[in-house]
């Protein structure tokens, strides 16, 4: 269990310290994150999406939204320690719906959250905080590197309900695109879902570039 | 009782497509609710009038849940049935297509359960409809190598309206104030001596990327326009980089006297309401200038015409041929011609000019002078009577083109027709001899196959029976048995249906021979 104290920086400001490390400058931690901001401010324009690794007490965080508050944005952050958290939600009550802080902790689990995982499709610009990175450079890291079962077996539970029973008698092996293909392939349509995964098939074929 | 209505339309196309339903919609029933559902394209989504909700099919968002090895495929799949589910909910009065690519089909026949309107898919996947034209738009338009239909007129005649100069598009109040005053004064600027000069916009750059006009042919129209005294000319672009640059060049050249809109399309309806003509190779500009009623010279470099999709029967296409110098004073004659400016009629003598003038079932290109191409003329021709006669039920009319085809170059052509015509025929009978012997035994099968092939695969070549073999290749399609023995006698009535669509074909091209005059050429028996 990770230790978490708090200490107050030269200007006032509330410092955290995990297992030992300072998290932010103990001088003036806003100072330093504005400068944070600066040195990635070509990356920061690039979009209005942001995957944060690593919540610290939340001075990136705050000078982030500062420099994109007339966009309209949206903020995840990813912090390994559920002590930190509570610390920091404990101090600096969340005020904003704009973003969000989810524990890092069941990866896999992490990646079968549906609305994660839209978000991490718009692509969201990835901004590590330094020094959470470096102390859990390791499940950050797998965190980057995770991927996912293409077998629709792994993932049959998370299918919703209603077309779950699809799968029910599928081949071990097979991915989505086994499924598709085969669906397409039957002279007969089964039902209405089967309309679903024939439109849904159709918009595979052109992702593959086949007509 | 109020109608709650969904149109699905998944192509580029869907502007006047979907304006025309909506209008024959609100024409039918005041009380209607229409919402619409697409590809993401708003700013002219904005032009049309009455769509009441907007839903937009991301399809980048499904792929990249797919693919990304990060995603577990649940999430595209979930996402997309969540979509779904939530148009499928609102419970449709109607649902139409007007898109007919099989993703289009699939998702329409979904959200209702397998009742849109205008078709529905069997247990075996194969598309039905009552509708004449809708197997027509599905089966037998993509695969013409030219057509006289566009596509406007094709969703008319689908859902069965009457056909009408233009549809109004929506114009921003806001636009059209700006427009006014903007012209107003450019007006009182050029016509400082008291002349009147007619503004023409020229649009040379159209939403394919694709140069309308070439440089050098933009700059020599530009010339040519601002030394006629009647017309004074205004470029009009949109925002993309490449037009900047060529006015950036032009305002160097002309010393900043060319005029520049700036504008896009949602702006467009108000920019064109104050043209007196406009000259353009974008055609969703010209759609734009239809509801207007700007006169319009549209620039295409392909002979089909379908592709343009003006119902406006007083505009003019020009057909660019590659490298071919001259475009300009075509335009300024054309222009003069539209603009009545001129008294003289017109005439060209490099391109190809094509006016449409409003026959009573379809309208007709008729061809003012240029480059004379055979097959077009005759295969429009065959292929338009075709349609007269077994679409519309009316009698066919004489054709008007003899003079041009009493030429040897066009007494060549008919026979070599004719020549493919009786090969068509020799196949289909043999077709019909091997079903039959199929029918008897199925060791012929086999046998019978081969000549149905040889028989289809006449539908690809380019011929005044292709119609006919793309309306058999359809009806084909829709053959749905696990029985051989059906599929048998389903196949029979298919070629027997092609039979008599031949004898149509066959009775129009001999009253056309013996218009012509054409006592060499052996008429075709069937």
């Amino acid at each position: 269990m990770s230790q978490v104290q708090i200490k107050v920086s030269k200007n006032g400001s509330l410092i955290p310290i995990l297992n030992g490390v300072y998290l932010h400058s103990m001088y003036n931690p806003e100072k330093e994150a504005s400068n944070f901001i600066q040195n990635n401010k070509h990356q920061i324009n690039q979009g209005n999406n942001f995957l944060i690794l690593g919540l610290g007490f939340g001075y990136h965080i705050e000078a982030l939204v500062n420099e994109i508050k007339d966009r309209d944005y949206r903020i995840y952050v990813l912090e390994p320690s559920q002590e930190l958290i509570e610390a920091f939600l404990a101090n600096k009550p969340l005020n904003n719906d704009r973003m969000f802080i989810q524990k890092l902790e069941d990866i896999k689990k992490l990646y079968q959250n549906s609305m994660f995982a839209e978000f991490l499709a718009e692509k969201p610009i990835i901004l590590p905080h330094t020094t959470s990175f470096n102390m859990h450079q390791t499940r950050f890291k797998e965190f980057l590197n995770f991927r996912a079962s293409l077998a629709i077996q792994d993932y049959k539970d998370l299918i919703v309900p209603e077309l779950r029973y699809k799968f029910d008698q599928i081949q071990e092996n097979w991915t989505l695109e086994d499924y598709l293909q085969f669906t397409d392939s039957r002279t007969k349509i089964e039902d209405t879902n089967d309309l679903l995964f024939l439109a849904l098939n159709e918009i595979f074929i052109e992702d593959r570039g086949e007509v | 009782m109020s109608q709650n209505i969904l149109i699905i339309n998944l192509t580029d196309s869907f502007l006047t497509q979907t304006s025309c339903l909506i209008k024959q919609l609100y024409k039918n029933s005041s009380n209607t609710d229409i919402s619409y559902l697409g590809y993401e394209n708003s700013s002219t989504l904005e032009l049309i009038p009455g769509i009441r909700a907007k839903y937009f099919l991301n399809k980048k968002k499904i792929q990249k849940l797919a693919q990304k090895k990060i995603f577990y495929q649940s999430h595209s799949l979930n996402y997309f049935h969540q979509y779904l589910e939530k148009l499928k909910s609102q419970k449709w009065d109607k649902v139409y297509t007007l898109s007919y690519d099989k993703l289009s089909l699939y998702l329409a026949a979904y959200i209702a359960n397998n009742k849109p309107e205008n078709f529905y898919i069997d247990q075996y996947k194969n598309f039905h409809s009552q509708n004449k034209w809708s197997i027509y738009r599905k089966y037998i338009a993509p695969y013409l190598q030219t057509s006289f239909i566009n596509e406007i007129e094709l969703v008319n005649l689908e859902f069965n309206q009457s056909r009408e100069q233009s549809v109004k598009l929506n114009i921003r109040e806001d636009f059209l104030t700006i427009a006014q005053q903007n012209f107003l004064r450019l007006r009182k600027k050029i016509n400082q001596k008291g002349e009147s000069k007619k503004i023409i916009g020229i649009q040379f750059y159209n939403k394919n990327k694709i140069d309308v006009l070439s440089e050098n042919e933009l700059i020599s129209l530009v010339n040519l326009l601002q030394k006629n005294k009647n017309f004074f000319p205004v470029l009009i672009i949109s925002k993309s980089s490449y037009e900047n640059e060529v006015i950036d060049f032009f305002n160097t050249a002309f010393d900043k006297k060319v005029v520049t809109i700036d504008s896009d399309y949602s702006a467009l309806p108000a920019v064109f309401s104050h043209l007196d003509a406009l000259i353009t190779g974008d055609n969703l500009s010209l759609n734009i200038a239809d509801s207007t009623d700007t006169p319009s010279i549209f620039i295409t470099s392909q002979k089909d015409l379908r592709s343009s999709g003006s119902i406006n029967t007083n505009n003019i296409s020009i057909i660019k041929k590659s490298s071919e110098s001259g475009i300009s004073k075509s335009i300024e004659k054309a222009l003069e011609f539209l603009t009545q400016t001129n008294d003289q009629p017109l005439k060209v003598e490099h391109n190809c000019f094509i006016t449409r003038t409003d026959a009573d079932d379809f309208i007709d290109y008729k061809q003012i002078s240029g480059q004379l191409c055979y097959s077009d003329i005759l295969n429009n021709y065959v292929h338009r009577e075709f349609l007269r006669a077994t679409y519309l039920g009316k009698k066919t009319k004489s054709f008007e083109q003899n003079q041009l085809f009493k030429t040897p170059e066009g007494l060549i052509h008919i026979s070599q027709e004719k020549l493919k015509f009786t090969n068509i025929i020799k196949d289909l009978l043999d077709a019909v001899r091997c079903l039959k012997e199929a029918k008897s035994s199925q060791k012929h099968v086999h046998k019978f196959l081969q000549s149905y092939e040889k028989l289809l695969s006449h539908s690809e070549e380019v011929s005044i029976a292709q119609i006919c073999l793309l309306e058999f290749k359809a009806s084909v399609e829709q053959i749905s048995s696990d029985s051989t023995n059906t599929n048998l006698k389903d196949l029979e009535r298919c070629l027997f249906g092609l039979k008599n669509d031949l004898n149509i074909i066959n009775n129009i091209l001999n009253s056309l021979s013996q218009n012509i005059g054409d006592s060499k050429g052996q008429d075709v028996s069937l």
